[in-house]
């Protein structure tokens, strides 16, 4: 029935919920560094689909939509992903190159 | 005229406290700077000053105005003759004539009060005028009863005589006023005051006098605590021009070569002597102090502190002689009494000096008990402690004065010229107030008839007036003061033991001033003292002069022979005032402080001479040291009273003899047969001290030497030996009368003085059938014939029993050690000074160390333990309670908060586990909470609507 | 033929059923997967997938740029990481069961949370018509692009006050995101760049001193050496210190 069903932005919300859960416990349960970095993305992505869902004129009345300001944020997002990423992987080969090792268990240093 | 002479006297009062004060603060730099010669003349240059202001002050005296209108030496000049007409009087109006003579002198009692009355020009009330004028006032009636009652008389002589032709002569008034007011206690006022008559000025001038003489000695004679560069070479007194001529007298002439080796030889050993290795050019040796390890004391020199002591002490004796009221004089008489303990105690390392010094100090306080009673007694009973009037107070001489004047002008039975001793009416007020109460209301009359009939009632019956014997107790407590400050007996054995003391202090403060104190107390009491009183006075004398005499001819210590010699001259004066010669007893201490003073000195010289002062080591010194020598001579024929009978003596001829004259006196009045008592034991006496005063000088001066050593060491210095001289001068002259004026000298100015209670008066008891003569009867011929003879025929027999013993060589020089040993139980008795000392131990000494050792006993074992055991409680309390408050409660709770604090910082760190992946969990746990609150929370309905 | 008149009728349904499937199917594959390699894999179909979301929402030039940027820049980026960095002892690293659990109950609260508001407004639920899907024209692009020049050409005839506050563009951020593209890449750069090492250890590069220390404890030493170096390094003035490096460099890669 879920095929029947018409295709509303609580859907998109929903699979944007869940891929921003994916991430998040990725992040927390991933020992390897770059294994966090791609739960980041995966967050990140999450939260793109729910400004996309958010500005389609498909899925909200005219009145109701974000319109090209979602999909505005959507690519600000993107790039500033792709940003991050970069830096979070200079750190990582940083990191990997003085401690000689990418389980971030090993990054405790800063512990209390 | 008043005011000068006060103010000069206070002035030389303080300059040596001011001296004292110098020396106090910068004797210690003085003695580091080596200028200690500075402290000495500090004091000499404070006490000749006042010697020059107390001279001073008796010329402004005499050209002061006396109340006759004449100035005051016109006065004694005028006293004189009237006293020499009265003498004339009674020795020609012997037997009769003489209740004439007597009546005369009534007569005149009233016209001098009326002259007196008129002439009231002087700088405040005079005592004398004011009481006159109120007598006058009051007893007008009588006055004209007593011009009366002469003619009653049948005598065929005018009464009216003018003032100067009556018996009584000029009267003199005495000054006294308040410098300043300490504190009014009720009726009572504490003042700084001063009472000034001719006494005070002459004792001025001797004090001074003979302090500024010892301060020129002791310049010299305390030099050993000087650093040994800075003490006066010894001398060759022979080139010395004026000692030489002494030498040239005294010495013989085979001997001059001798004594010029014996002076170089004496200065080398001398410094020898005295330096002890040239580090210690400060030392001063005590030989009579051994250390522990058998050396002998080392100290250094205390020059300065000496000339300190005597400083203090003579404002000490200045302030007592000045003294206006008694409380005054008590204060001054403690501050001699502590004078005196430095100056016995100056050599403190000698445990015999500190001992010394304590005993005259605790024998001392003892008299002083006594003092105080009799000042208790004496202010209750007549509200004042002053001695003369000051302004609408009455003093005590003049209330006890107006007390005999009113008892005589309101009996007319009783005759003036002898007089009983009265009781003040304010005594009787403030002791007997229940008596008065009653008989007032029994009788209803006024308190002075009440009075007044409650001793007419007494009378009759025979008993003493109310109030007698409280009179008689005062006066004998003020009395107590005296025997302990004059050495009599009980209270003399001090004085032997205070020749601890450096010789200086022996000369002034126990021969001339101190000591004298005592005697200068009862004379200027004298009006408050009862003929009771006054016999137990003499009586005391007596016993006190007879122990003194019969000590010293034992005695082999020159000090101690001249200490007993004291306590017998001090008997002497005493009991001439206890017998009523008021001028005898005073006139005898002036010259013996003369005399006295030099023998001290002169035996210090020789002491420094030969540095020893047992006399059985010394002889035939007058070769070596001859100034002192014959100085002492003069003193010896001074003291043992040594003079051409009724032409001329020195002066103790005139004290000693005009003593005994009134001791024979009293004894004639008083009904004993030839003298009584008084008389004979002192002439015994007088014998003695002939006998001891020469047993001296022969030993010392007389003979072959005993020790050839010292005998060859022996020489003397001019500085001590020019108050020897001077003194020598004194002691021949002083009591002489005055070729050039008339009436100035000491006898006058003494009798200037004379207190009006017994001017002239014969004294009759109240209480017993004691009668204190009048002192002019005792210069009747009728009694100074035969009293001058056996007083001179004593001296000689004196003096020829001394030189048999001591003087001529071969068996007789044996002859002390030979009457010794016969009269051996005697002679040890005598030795051993009547073992007064074992006597006291036994008594007072011991009894007081073992109850000071059984509290002792309480004080350590129960006193203490208490003390201990609350210092261990007070000790655990606190400790107990530091446990519990500061560690348990407030530690503990500041470290509990610490710990609480440091485990929740602890706790939260453990948040920061530097594990990236909780971070993750945490921050999706936040975004969850915040977003549920949010829901919670914010309406975004509402919100949007805005 | 009607069953694909049905299916064609219902294709929003299918094929977002099917993107979101493959998005969150692979999404799980990046999380269960132990091997890094895999996960990076995983994470570009994941990616890829989303970008086919962002399509059938009418997203398409932001779906290709999620293709171009994401899939073909970043995730190529984290391939290269992966391969400087997996070596053997780090392909596979295990969690923890204790972790796993406690991330599961986090994140299934969160996800709990986040699907009770995904559904609980009534105006995300409210279905649109599908038919209108072939009416909407969704050209995006041209406005896209102009929208970040600063002129919004979307809402020119736009009546509705609220929403015209957004009317001024995006220029702004725009440029804020250049030069913050320009900082990152430097930065970036700088920091993963190789570091020159000194005479004493003897070691060059970061691989010949894995090779050697591979033990934990040595880590530590290796830690304080490198501080010891690296301090030495910046103050070295020796020229014998700045001619090695200068040898050296060729040397290093």
């Amino acid at each position: 029935m879920l095929l029947f069903a018409t295709v509303s932005v609580s859907w998109y919300l929903a699979v944007g919920a869940i891929l921003f859960v994916l991430g998040a416990v990725c992040m927390a349960t991933k020992r390897n560094l770059l294994g966090v970095l791609m739960g980041v993305e995966l967050v990140l992505n999450g939260a793109n689909i729910n400004f996309i869902a958010f500005g389609s004129r498909l899925l909200r009345s005219e009145g109701d939509t974000l319109g090209l300001d979602g999909q505005l944020i959507a690519l600000f997002v993107i790039v500033l992903a792709a940003a991050e990423a970069a830096v979070a992987l200079a750190i990582a080969l940083n990191f990997y190159n003085n401690h000689s090792t990418i389980d971030i268990d090993r990054a405790n240093e800063l512990k209390g | 005229m008043e005011n000068t002479i006060s103010i000069l006297l206070g002035v030389a009062v303080l300059l040596p406290l001011g001296a004292f004060f110098v020396n106090l603060l910068a004797g210690h730099a003085l003695r580091k700077k080596n200028l200690s010669r500075v402290a000495a003349c500090i004091s000499m240059g404070a006490i000749v000053t006042s010697a020059v202001l107390s001279f001073i002050s008796l010329a402004v005296w005499l050209q002061g105005e006396n109340p006759s209108g004449k100035s005051n030496i016109q006065a004694l000049a005028e006293l004189k003759e009237s006293n020499a007409e009265h003498l004339k009087h009674l020795n020609t109006g012997f037997g009769g004539h003489a209740e004439h003579a007597e009546h005369e002198e009534h007569g005149a009692v009233g016209h001098d009060e009326h002259q007196g009355h008129d002439e009231t020009d002087h700088d405040h009330d005079s005592t004398l005028n004011s009481t006159t004028s109120n007598r006058n006032e009051q007893f007008v009636a009588h006055e004209d009863s007593s011009e009366v009652a002469p003619e009653t008389g049948a005598t065929e002589e005018s009464h009216t005589q003018p003032a100067s032709d009556s018996h009584h002569g000029p009267q003199f008034e005495p000054m006294s006023g308040v410098y300043y007011t300490l504190g009014k206690f009720g009726s009572l006022a504490l003042t700084i005051g001063y009472y000034i008559d001719s006494l005070t000025l002459a004792m001025f001038c001797m004090v001074t006098l003979i302090a500024s003489l010892i301060h020129l000695y002791a310049y010299k004679y305390m030099d050993d605590e000087l650093p040994s560069s800075k003490r006066g070479a010894a001398v060759d007194c022979t080139k010395n021009r004026f000692l030489a001529f002494f030498y040239r007298f005294g010495a013989g002439s085979h001997d001059d070569q001798d004594s010029h080796d014996d002076h170089d030889e004496h200065d080398e050993h001398d410094e020898h002597d005295d330096t002890d290795g040239p580090e210690d050019d400060f030392m001063f040796v005590d030989h009579e102090v051994s250390m522990e390890d058998g050396s002998h004391c080392h100290r250094t020199g205390r020059y300065p502190r000496f000339f300190q002591a005597l400083s203090l002490f003579c404002f000490s004796m200045l302030g007592l002689v000045l003294a206006g009221n008694v409380a005054m004089t008590f204060v001054f008489w403690e501050l001699v009494g502590i004078c005196s303990y430095f100056l016995i105690g100056f050599y403190v390392e000698r445990k015999s000096a500190s001992t010394a010094a304590n005993k005259a100090f605790i024998v001392n306080r003892v008299g002083d008990f006594g003092m105080i009673i009799g000042l208790m007694i004496f202010w209750t009973g007549f509200g004042t402690f002053n001695y003369g009037d000051d302004g609408d107070e009455i003093g005590l001489f003049s209330q006890m004065e107006g007390a005999t004047v009113h008892h005589v002008a309101a009996h007319e039975s009783v005759d003036s010229a002898s007089v009983p001793a009265v009781v003040p009416a304010k005594l009787v007020t403030a002791f007997y107030e229940q008596e008065i109460k009653d008989h007032k209301t029994e009788h209803g009359v006024s308190t002075e008839q009440a009075i007044a009939d409650l001793q007419h009632e007494r009378a009759e019956n025979g008993e003493s007036p109310l109030g007698y014997w409280l009179m008689i107790i005062g006066g004998l407590g003020i009395f107590c003061g005296c025997i302990g400050k004059s050495a009599q007996f009980p209270l003399h054995v001090w004085l032997p033991d205070a020749m601890e003391g450096p010789t200086p202090v022996s000369a002034l403060v126990h021969s001339a001033t101190m000591v004298a104190a005592g005697v200068f107390l009862v004379g200027r009491f004298y009006p408050m003292f009862v003929p009771e009183a006054l016999l137990v006075i003499a009586i005391i004398g007596t016993i006190t002069l007879f122990i003194g005499a019969t000590i010293a001819i034992t005695a082999n210590d020159i000090k101690k022979v001249l200490a007993y010699s004291t306590i017998s001259q001090l008997g002497y004066m005493i009991m001439a005032l206890g017998a009523g010669g008021w001028v005898a007893g005073l006139l005898h201490l002036f010259t013996h402080a003369f005399f006295k003073s030099l023998l001290f000195m002169g035996s210090g010289s020789v002491i420094h001479a030969v540095h020893t002062n047992d006399m059985r080591e010394m002889g035939g010194l007058r070769k070596k040291i001859p100034v002192t020598a014959y100085t002492m001579f003069v003193a010896c024929l001074a003291i043992a009273g040594a003079g051409i009978p009724f032409v001329i003596g020195t002066s103790g001829y005139y004290s000693k003899d005009s003593i005994l004259e009134q001791a024979f006196s009293w004894g004639q009045q008083n009904g004993f047969a030839f003298g009584g008592i008084f008389f004979w034991v002192a002439t015994a006496s007088a014998a003695i001290t002939a006998f001891y005063m020469f047993r001296m000088w022969f030993m010392t001066f007389a003979g072959k030497p005993r020790n050839e050593e010292r005998y060859s060491h022996a020489h003397e210095y001019p500085n001590m030996v020019y108050p020897l001289v001077i003194l020598a001068v004194f002691a021949i002259a002083v009591a002489w009368p005055n070729p050039l004026h008339k009436g100035f000298d000491l006898s006058t100015l003494l009798e200037a003085s004379r207190p009006a209670t017994i001017s002239g008066t014969t004294l009759n008891g109240s209480a017993s059938a004691i009668v204190i003569p009048d002192e002019h009867l005792s210069h009747m011929n009728s009694i100074k014939t035969p009293v001058t003879l056996l007083a001179t025929m004593t001296g000689i027999i004196g003096i020829l029993l001394a030189a048999f013993m001591y003087v001529l060589p071969g068996s007789r020089g044996l002859a002390a050690a030979e009457m010794a040993a016969k009269f051996k139980p005697i002679h040890n008795f005598l030795l051993n000074k009547w073992w007064f000392d074992e006597l006291y131990e036994v008594i007072f000494v011991k009894p007081s160390q073992v109850l000071g050792s059984w509290i002792s006993w309480i004080d350590q074992n129960i006193l203490d333990s208490i003390i201990h055991f609350c210092a261990r409680a007070t000790k655990a309390a606190a400790r107990f309670w530091e446990r519990l408050a500061d560690q348990i409660i407030v530690d503990g709770s500041v470290n509990l908060m610490a710990r609480w604090i440091y485990q929740t910082g602890v706790s939260l760190r453990r948040v920061q586990t530097g594990s990236l992946r909780q971070y993750v969990l945490f921050i999706v746990i936040a975004a969850i909470t915040v977003f549920i609150l949010v829901s919670f929370m914010w309406d975004p309905v509402s919100i949007a609507g805005h | 033929m009607e069953l694909m008149a049905v299916a064609w009728a219902y294709w929003h349904q299918f094929f977002f059923i099917i993107f979101a499937g493959s998005a969150v199917g692979f999404g799980c594959g990046v999380l269960i997967s132990q091997n890094i390699v895999r996960m990076a894999f995983y994470l570009v179909l994941s990616l890829g997938s989303t970008a086919g979301l962002f399509f059938l929402a009418g997203a398409e030039f932001v779906g290709a740029m999620q293709l171009m940027i994401y899939v073909g820049g970043t995730m190529v980026l984290l391939i290269f990481g992966v391969m400087l960095t997996a070596q053997k002892d780090f392909v596979n690293m295990k969690t923890h069961t204790h972790d796993w659990i406690l991330a599961t109950v986090v994140g299934g609260s969160l996800l709990m949370v986040l699907l009770f508001a995904a559904f609980g407004s009534e105006d995300w639920r409210s279905p649109q018509d599908p038919t209108d899907a072939h009416v909407v024209d969704t050209k995006a692009a041209t406005p896209l692009g102009l929208a970040l020049t600063g002129v919004r050409v979307d809402k020119l005839d736009d009546t509705n006050d609220k929403l015209n506050q957004g009317k001024s563009g995006y220029l702004m951020p725009f440029i804020i995101i250049s030069v913050h593209l320009l900082v990152v890449l430097i930065g970036a750069a700088y920091m993963a760049r190789t570091k020159k090492l000194s005479h004493a250890t003897g070691l060059r590069s970061s691989r010949a001193r894995l090779s050697v220390f591979k033990m934990e404890e040595e880590d530590e030493v290796l830690e304080e050496e490198k501080y010891v170096v690296l301090r030495k390094d910046k103050q070295a003035k020796n020229p014998l210190d700045t001619n090695d490096n200068n040898t050296e460099n060729p040397d290093e890669d």
